[in-house]
C-alpha cells in the first residue's frame, strides 16, 4: 500500500496540535487525512474505515480511552496511536491495554519525530495483522471443505 | 211385614248403629290421646328451650355487667332529675361512696361548684331538645376531694321515660397538657409582645396575611390597611425591593435568615429593622408563606452611621498626618540634599586639613539626620500598617552577596573580623522585597557593629525547609559585643530604647534600627528572636519564607560603570525651582563636562523644549506654576518628544509618587538626596546605553526556537502556519483566562492550561511552560491558579509580540 493511500483520522480538539500533526504528516507524504474534534464525530463517520487513528485523550463528551475501545471493538485491525498531555501513566497503560499501538507525549520536544516513526510501525503492524487474518480465514476454509 | 219383624229389624239396625258409634268413639278417643301426647311433648320442649334461653341471657348479662362493672371508665345512669339509678364499680371508687349511698343521690353534687350551673343547663337542654347523644367536659370533685376533669358522653333513652346513660372518662392529663401548652403559648406571646417585635405574615406571593399590632406601630399602618397588599412594594424602596425578591425566594426554598432592611413608614419616614424571616408550613409540610419578625434597629443604625462618620474623620486625619509627615520630610530632605552635596563638592576642591575635618563632620551629621528621617518615616509606615512591600522576582544569592560586600566594608572600618556563612542557596528566584530584606539585615548588622568593640560579627543564612512553593531560610546575625542584660532583652525592640548599660556616646544611632527590623520582619511573616549573654555577645535570628518564582529577575543593574566616562558635550536640561539644588546639580554636571540649560519650573522647560533639543532632562517634581508631572505629560504627549529621557528628581516619600512619574512618561527617578555615584550611574544608563528602554521589564526571549524548528523541520511555510495558529489560539486562550478568572471558574482555568500545554511546549521557553503546567497542579486553590494565570498572561502577550516580529516576513 502506498503512503498516499493510507487513510488517517486525527481526533484532536486542540486546533494547534491537530494542525501540527496534519502538517507533519502531509510533509511526510500522507495525503488522505481527516480531522475530527470529537470522538463521537470520528465514530459516527460512516466513510471507509481508516487505517490509522491518531487519538487524543482529553476530548469533550467522550474521552480518548472510550473512543479507543469503540474503534477496537468495531475493527481490531485499525491502528490507533494515542496522544497524551496527561503525564498520567494510568491512562497511558490503559491505552496500551485496550490495543493502542503506542502513545505520544504531546509536550515532548521530539513528539513529531516519534509520530512519524510510529506511523511506519502502525503500517507494518496492520500489514502483519492482515496477513495473519487471511491465513486464519484460509485455514477455516480448508477445514470446512 | 210384621211388627215383630219390623221391631227385630229395628233392633238389629240399632244394634248395628251402636256398634258403629262405639267404633267411632274408640277411634276418636285414640286420636284424642295421641293429640294429647303430642301436646305434652311440645310443652316439654318449649320449657326446656325457655330455660336454656334464660340461662343464656343471664350469662350474657353477667358478661356485660362484668364489663360495665370492671370498666376503667365511669358508667352510670340518672333519671331526668339527675338522680343516680345505677353506678359501676369505677364510679363507686371514683366518688368514694358505697352503692347504697350513691343510688338515689344527685350527680350534680360531684360537679365542681363553679361548673354546676353550666353542666345543669347543658343536660336540661339535651332533655328538652331530645338530643340522643352529647359530649361535654367539666371538672368534678373526686373521693380525695381533688378536682378532676371528666369528658362525659351521655345517651338519652326516651323510651324508658327519660334515662341518661352516662359514660365518663378522666381527662385530667390531657387538660394539664393543654393548659401547659396554653401557658407556654401565652408566655411566648407575651415575650414577643414585650420585645417590641413586629410580626408580619405573608403568603407565597408576598401578599400580607396578617400584620401584628407591633408591626403596625412600627410602620404606622393598621392591619386592615395592610391585609392583602404586596409587602415589598408597600415598605421597600426600589433597590431594597430587588434584594428582597432574592431573599424571599431563598425563604421559600426553606432557608431562614436574618437581615437588615430599611422600611418606608406610612406618611414618609424610614425605619431600620432587623428581620428574621422563616417559612411556615401547613400540616402537610407544604410551605404556605413566611413570617417575618421585625426588630426596630434604627437607633443602632444611627449609631453605626455616626461611628462610620467618626471613623472616616479619624482616617482622614490620619491621612493628613501621613501627608504632613511626608511633606515635612520633603522640606527637610531638600536643604539636606544641598548640605550634603555641597560638602561633598567642597571636599573635592582640596580643602585644608581643618576644613576637611569640618566638612566631614557636616557630611556625617547630614547623613545621620537623613538616616533619622528615613527611619522615622519607615517606622511610621510600619506602625500604620502601610509598609509597602514590592515583591519582585529576586535572586537571593545576589542580595546576600551585596549585603556581604557592604557589611565587610562597615566591619573593616571598625577593625572587626566579619564572617559570612552562606549555606546552600539554591539557584532559584523568589518573589520578595529585596530592599526591605536588605534594610533588615543592614539594621541588624549595623546594630551589631555598633555594640561590638573587638571580635567578630557573623552573618549566617541557611535553607531550612522547602515546600512545593516556598523555601524557608533562617538568618542569623551574631556578634561578640557587650551583650544585652537579661532584663533589657524585652525592651530592645522598643522605640528609642537602647540597652541601658551600653556606652554609645561615641556612636550615632536613633535607636530605631531594631524596632524597624522587627517591624519589617513581622510584616514579612517572620519573628525576630534575640538571645544574648552579657559580655559574650548577642544573636539575632529570624526565619523567612520566600515564594518561589520562575519569572526572570528584572535587570536593574545599570549599564557598565567602568571608570567615569566623560559626559562631555551632552546637553542636559535641569528643571528645578530650588536655587541651591540647581547649583549643586549644575556644579556636578559641569565637572563631567555636560552643557547645562536651566529652567525654574515646568512651564519654562516646556517653552525651552519647543525650540531646543536636549539629550536628557532632569525634572524636579514639586515646582510652582507647573510641576514636573504635568510638564512631562506635555513633553511626551503634546510636544511629542518621546525619545528624550526624563529623570525625575524626587525628594518625596509619598507612596505612589514613582508610579505617577512612570505614568507621566518619565523614564526613571533619582531620590534626593543622591550621591554623585548614583547620579553618575543613572546619567550613564540613559546617555550611553542604547537603546533606551523606558521602565519596561527587559524580558529575555520567550520563544523556543529549537522547539519550533524541531516540529516543523525548518519548513518555513509550515513554521509560519503553526506560529499564526499559536498566536490566534493564544489570544483566545488569554481571553478565556480572563473570563475564567472573572467568573471564578477554576475548572476552566485548568482546562485552558491543559489545552495550551502541548502547544506551549513546542513554541515557548521552558519557564513559560512551567507556569502553564503549574496552573493545572492538583493541590492548587483557585487563587493559586488565578495568580499563575495572571503571571502567565503578560508573558504570553510578550511571546505573541515576539513571534509576530520574528515571523512577520
Amino acid at each position: 500500500m502506498k503512503t498516499t493511500e493510507i487513510k488517517i483520522f486525527i481526533v484532536e480538539d486542540d486546533k494547534f496540535y491537530a494542525e501540527l500533526i496534519r502538517n507533519t504528516l502531509v510533509n511526510d507524504g500522507y495525503k488522505n487525512i481527516q480531522l475530527f474534534d470529537t470522538g463521537k464525530g470520528c465514530l459516527d463517520y460512516k466513510g471507509a474505515s481508516p487505517n490509522i487513528v491518531i487519538l487524543d485523550h482529553m476530548l469533550d463528551q467522550m474521552d480518548g480511552l472510550h473512543v479507543l475501545r469503540e474503534i477496537k471493538s468495531a475493527d481490531p485491525l485499525i491502528q490507533v496511536i494515542f496522544l497524551s498531555a496527561q503525564e498520567n501513566m494510568d491512562v497511558v497503560i490503559d491505552a496500551l491495554k485496550y490495543g493502542a499501538i503506542d502513545y505520544i507525549e504531546k509536550t515532548e520536544q521530539h513528539a513529531m519525530t516519534r509520530l512519524l516513526v510510529m506511523m511506519d510501525k502502525a503500517i507494518q503492524n496492520q500489514k502483519k495483522m492482515w496477513r495473519n487474518n487471511r491465513i486464519e480465514k484460509l485455514k477455516g476454509w480448508f477445514l470446512i471443505k | 211385614m210384621s211388627e215383630l219383624e219390623r221391631l227385630k229389624r229395628k233392633l238389629a239396625r240399632e244394634k248395628e248403629a251402636r256398634k258403629e258409634a262405639e267404633r267411632i268413639l274408640e277411634e276418636k278417643s285414640l286420636e284424642l290421646f295421641q293429640a294429647n301426647q303430642e301436646l305434652v311433648t311440645i310443652r316439654d320442649n318449649q320449657e326446656a328451650e325457655l330455660r336454656r334461653q334464660i340461662i343464656e341471657i343471664k350469662d350474657r348479662e353477667r358478661v356485660y355487667r362484668n364489663l360495665v362493672e370492671n370498666a376503667t371508665d365511669l358508667i352510670y345512669s340518672c333519671d331526668t332529675e339527675g338522680r343516680i339509678t345505677y353506678a359501676n364499680g369505677m364510679m363507686l371508687r371514683f366518688s368514694g361512696y358505697t352503692e347504697e349511698e350513691l343510688i338515689g343521690s344527685n350527680f350534680r353534687r360531684f360537679v365542681a361548684e363553679k361548673y354546676r350551673k353550666r353542666v345543669n343547663g347543658f343536660y336540661k337542654f339535651q332533655l328538652q331538645e331530645k338530643l340522643q347523644s352529647t359530649y361535654t367536659e367539666f371538672p368534678v370533685i373526686n373521693a380525695e376531694g381533688k378536682e378532676v376533669w371528666l369528658g362525659q358522653t351521655v345517651d338519652l333513652s326516651i323510651s324508658e321515660g327519660g334515662i341518661f346513660n352516662v359514660l365518663a372518662r378522666d381527662i385530667s392529663d390531657r387538660k394539664r397538657v393543654e393548659k401547659s401548652l396554653m401557658l407556654s403559648e401565652e408566655k411566648y406571646r407575651s415575650i414577643i409582645e414585650n420585645m417590641e417585635l413586629g410580626l408580619l405574615e405573608v403568603d407565597r406571593n408576598g401578599k400580607i396575611i396578617k400584620a401584628y399590632p407591633k408591626f403596625s406601630k412600627l410602620t404606622g399602618y393598621t392591619n386592615k390597611e395592610l391585609v392583602g397588599k404586596d409587602a415589598a412594594s408597600y415598605f421597600l424602596s426600589k433597590e431594597e425591593e430587588e434584594r428582597m425578591k432574592i431573599r424571599n425566594q431563598e425563604r421559600l426554598e426553606g432557608d431562614s435568615e436574618v437581615y437588615e432592611v430599611k422600611l418606608q413608614k406610612k406618611g414618609g419616614g424610614e425605619v431600620w429593622v432587623l428581620v428574621s424571616g422563616a417559612p411556615y408550613y401547613n400540616e402537610n409540610g407544604v410551605i404556605m408563606g413566611s413570617v417575618g419578625i421585625h426588630l426596630d434597629i434604627s437607633f443602632q443604625k444611627n449609631l453605626e452611621e455616626e461611628l462610620r462618620a467618626a471613623k472616616a474623620i479619624a482616617e482622614r486625619s490620619l491621612e493628613a498626618k501621613d501627608l504632613f509627615l511626608a511633606n515635612i520630610s520633603h522640606e527637610i530632605r531638600t536643604p539636606l540634599n544641598a548640605i550634603i552635596g555641597i560638602s561633598e563638592l567642597m571636599l573635592n576642591s582640596v580643602p585644608t586639613p581643618t576644613q576637611r575635618k569640618y566638612l566631614e563632620t557636616i557630611m556625617a551629621s547630614g547623613d545621620n539626620l537623613l538616616c533619622l528621617i528615613n527611619e522615622i518615616l519607615d517606622l511610621l509606615k510600619i506602625q500604620s500598617g502601610k509598609l509597602e512591600r514590592v515583591k519582585e522576582p529576586t535572586d537571593l544569592s545576589e542580595v546576600m552577596e551585596h549585603i556581604h560586600r557592604s557589611f565587610s566594608v562597615i566591619g573593616r572600618k571598625k577593625g572587626l573580623s566579619v564572617n559570612f556563612i552562606d549555606g546552600l542557596i539554591p539557584n532559584r528566584n523568589y518573589l520578595l522585597d529585596a530592599t526591605r530584606l536588605k534594610e533588615v539585615l543592614f539594621n541588624l548588622i549595623g546594630n551589631a557593629v555598633k555594640f561590638t568593640e573587638v571580635g567578630s560579627i557573623t552573618l549566617e543564612i541557611e535553607l531550612i525547609s522547602s515546600t512545593k512553593e516556598f523555601d524557608v531560610y533562617s538568618f542569623e546575625v551574631a556578634d561578640t559585643g557587650v551583650g544585652i542584660p537579661e532584663e533589657d532583652i524585652e525592651k530592645v525592640f522598643n522605640i528609642f530604647e537602647q540597652a541601658s548599660n551600653t556606652n554609645t556616646s561615641s556612636e550615632n544611632g536613633t535607636g530605631l534600627g531594631l524596632a524597624i527590623a522587627n517591624g519589617i520582619i513581622e510584616n514579612m511573616g517572620g519573628e525576630l528572636k534575640v538571645s544574648s549573654e552579657l559580655g559574650v555577645g548577642s544573636k539575632f535570628r529570624f526565619n523567612l519564607s520566600f515564594e518561589r518564582t520562575n519569572l526572570p529577575v528584572e535587570d536593574r543593574s545599570s549599564s557598565n560603570i567602568g571608570g567615569p566616562k566623560s559626559l562631555e558635550g551632552y546637553r542636559i536640561l535641569v528643571v528645578e525651582d530650588a536655587e541651591v539644588n540647581r547649583f549643586l546639580v549644575n556644579t556636578i554636571l559641569g565637572n563631567w563636562g555636560c552643557v547645562i540649560v536651566e529652567a525654574i519650573n515646568g512651564k519654562e522647560a516646556v517653552e525651552l523644549l519647543k525650540t531646543e533639543e536636549f539629550d536628557l532632562i532632569l525634572m524636579d517634581i514639586r515646582m510652582p506654576i507647573m510641576n514636573g508631572i504635568e510638564a512631562s505629560k506635555i513633553i511626551r504627549n503634546e510636544l511629542n518628544l518621546t525619545k528624550v529621557p526624563i529623570i525625575a528628581l524626587t525628594a518625596n516619600a509619598i507612596q505612589g509618587e514613582t508610579e505617577k512619574c512612570k505614568e507621566a512618561g518619565m523614564n526613571d527617578y533619582l531620590s534626593k538626596p543622591f550621591s554623585q555615584d548614583d547620579f553618575y550611574k543613572i546619567l550613564t544608563k540613559y546617555l550611553l546605553a542604547e537603546p533606551i528602554i523606558p521602565f519596561k521589564n527587559k524580558l529575555k526571549s520567550g520563544i523556543n526556537r529549537k522547539g519550533i524548528d524541531s516540529i516543523t523541520r525548518g519548513d518555513e511555510v509550515f513554521q509560519k502556519r503553526m506560529v499564526n495558529l499559536f498566536v490566534e489560539e493564544t489570544k483566545l486562550n488569554i481571553e478565556s483566562f480572563y473570563k475564567a478568572i472573572t467568573e471564578k471558574n477554576e475548572d476552566q482555568l485548568k482546562t485552558i492550561a491543559h489545552t495550551m500545554k502541548a502547544a506551549a511546549a513546542h513554541i515557548c521557553t521552558n519557564d513559560i511552560v512551567v507556569i502553564v503546567r503549574s496552573i493545572e497542579m492538583d493541590d492548587f486553590t483557585f487563587e493559586d491558579r488565578k495568580n499563575r494565570a495572571l503571571e502567565l498572561i503578560p508573558l504570553l502577550e510578550a511571546v505573541i509580540i515576539e513571534l509576530n516580529q520574528a515571523f512577520s516576513n
